[in-house]
């Protein structure tokens, strides 16, 4: 026979304790309390060093899991890549003279060509802990002149914002997945803009905001940043692709949703631009 | 011998150090499991909800140190959910073998519940994530198959350390 026992007061202590100060500590964080940030940036720093080890150990094991449970999406996207390295030496020849193009008329005008910003290339040391992590840490800080707010993007595109930096050689980069990110955008073929907002790892951005449900946008159609006043990120920044578009209640706007072009899971090397927006 | 906290230190950095490299790499549909859960639940199990409290809390705590989601979000979650195992463990005596699994089906997915609505209340939007039933579910099942063989750890690590002097009558 099961025999019930009290909990006892001592336990219920313990717990309002263990609550308040967790409380305690969310509250200083949500209000920007530096000691917080400080720890955070040590323990990242003291952490690190032992992740490579570890890293180091279990890659075979993490090879061997994708090796037995991913082989055939890797197949399937092997060859769809092949296929694209098809296309896209097709468009190259065009896109080169395009580019000139583009870059004589920005200088015409004063604009900031994303080409032309100054970039860091930093290594990856670790990427997202946990299921509601959308952070990868780099090794590279404030010695570099990287500072919190810098867009960071890899050869195929945007990847995220530098979100912290934790000292001198390393900073906290947050991935344009995390649901709270949100970036400028603009469909180059329908030419209509909006804002995109992660939605996780693995998903595509949704666009929204005002995109004009009776604007004709073919799947496929590249998306850049915005570039528009006040945004965060530099103008011409590769997003992504349009995947679907859905129309929104009451059929005024449409949603669309963009595969990002950078392949978020497997970042090996990013670039920080050393670029802020104007005030 | 090595005390119950010095265990409980190694096995707390351990499991961060499993979580940050092995189980980023061995994802279930994209997903991966909660071991810094899975140890607060079967803390609660192995040691009642006082220490389980306790256990969560820590857990939690090196999880928010090296996460940007808020400080104190995770000490918090399964600083309850340590409690609750706990709590649950001390209802009953004569446990049947399957209530640590049990238990840790509802620890695992009550911490992702109370974690995700206590992110939604401090402004992180977590329940706009499309894949939230692909976690939890992943979470849930994990939490459920891990938690007895680390409640036999715990068991084994919060035992006091034996005296060696012993006494002769």
């Amino acid at each position: 026979m099961a025999v019930l026992r009290q909990t006892s007061r001592r336990s219920r202590f313990t717990l309002i304790l263990l609550v308040l100060t967790s409380v305690t500590l969310l509250t200083l964080d949500l209000r920007n309390f530096e000691p917080v940030e400080d720890a955070r940036r040590v323990a990242l720093d003291a952490f690190s060093p032992l992740k490579d080890v570890a890293d180091g150990a279990f890659e075979p094991v993490g090879d061997a899991w994708n090796g037995a449970f991913g082989y055939d999406t890797l197949k399937a996207e092997n060859e769809e890549l092949r296929e694209r390295i098809d296309e896209l030496n097709g468009e190259l020849a065009l896109s080169a003279d395009a580019k000139e193009t583009l870059v004589d008329v920005y200088a015409e005008l004063d604009i900031d060509y994303v080409g032309n910003i100054e970039a860091v290339t930093s290594t990856v040391v670790y990427g997202p802990i946990n299921n509601f992590d959308h952070t990868i840490e780099i090794d590279k800080g404030s010695d570099d002149g990287i500072i919190e707010g810098m867009p960071v993007v890899n050869s195929a595109g945007l990847v995220g914002t530098v979100g912290t930096v934790v000292s001198g050689g390393r900073s906290v980069v947050t991935l344009m997945t995390d649901p709270a990110f949100r970036v400028g955008m603009r469909m180059v073929e329908s030419d209509d803009f909006g804002v995109a907002r992660g939605q996780g790892r693995g998903r595509p951005l949704i666009g929204f905001t005002g995109i004009d449900a009776e604007l004709e946008i073919e799947d496929g159609e590249p998306v850049i940043t915005s570039g528009l006043e006040r945004t965060l990120f530099p103008a011409h920044v590769p997003i992504g692709t349009v995947s679907s578009t859905v129309k929104t209640t009451g059929d005024l706007d449409q949603d669309v949703f963009v595969d990002p072009n950078a392949d978020l899971e497997n970042l090996k090397f990013v670039n920080v631009l050393l670029w802020q927006p104007e005030d | 011998m090595a005390g119950p906290t010095l265990k409980m230190t190694v096995i707390l950095l351990t499991a961060l150090v499993l979580q940050a490299s092995l189980l980023t790499q061995v994802r279930f549909f994209g997903a991966s499991a909660d071991l810094m859960l899975v140890l607060a639940v079967a803390g609660g199990l192995a040691a009642g909800p006082d220490r389980g409290a306790v256990i969560g809390f820590f857990s939690g705590l090196l999880v928010d140190l090296l996460v940007q989601t808020p400080f104190g979000l995770s000490a918090l979650a399964y600083s309850l959910v340590g409690y609750l195992a706990g709590s649950a463990s001390t209802m009953v005596v004569a446990a049947a073998r399957w209530f640590p699994f049990a238990v840790g089906f509802v620890g695992g997915l009550a911490g992702l519940v109370i974690f995700v609505l206590i992110g939604e209340l401090v402004g992180e939007p977590m329940l706009e994530m499309p894949d939230l039933p692909t976690i939890a579910a992943v979470v849930t099942v994990t939490t459920a198959l891990l938690t007895p063989p680390t409640r036999r750890l715990l068991t084994w690590a919060l035992k006091p350390a034996e005296s060696s002097a012993r006494v002769v009558v």
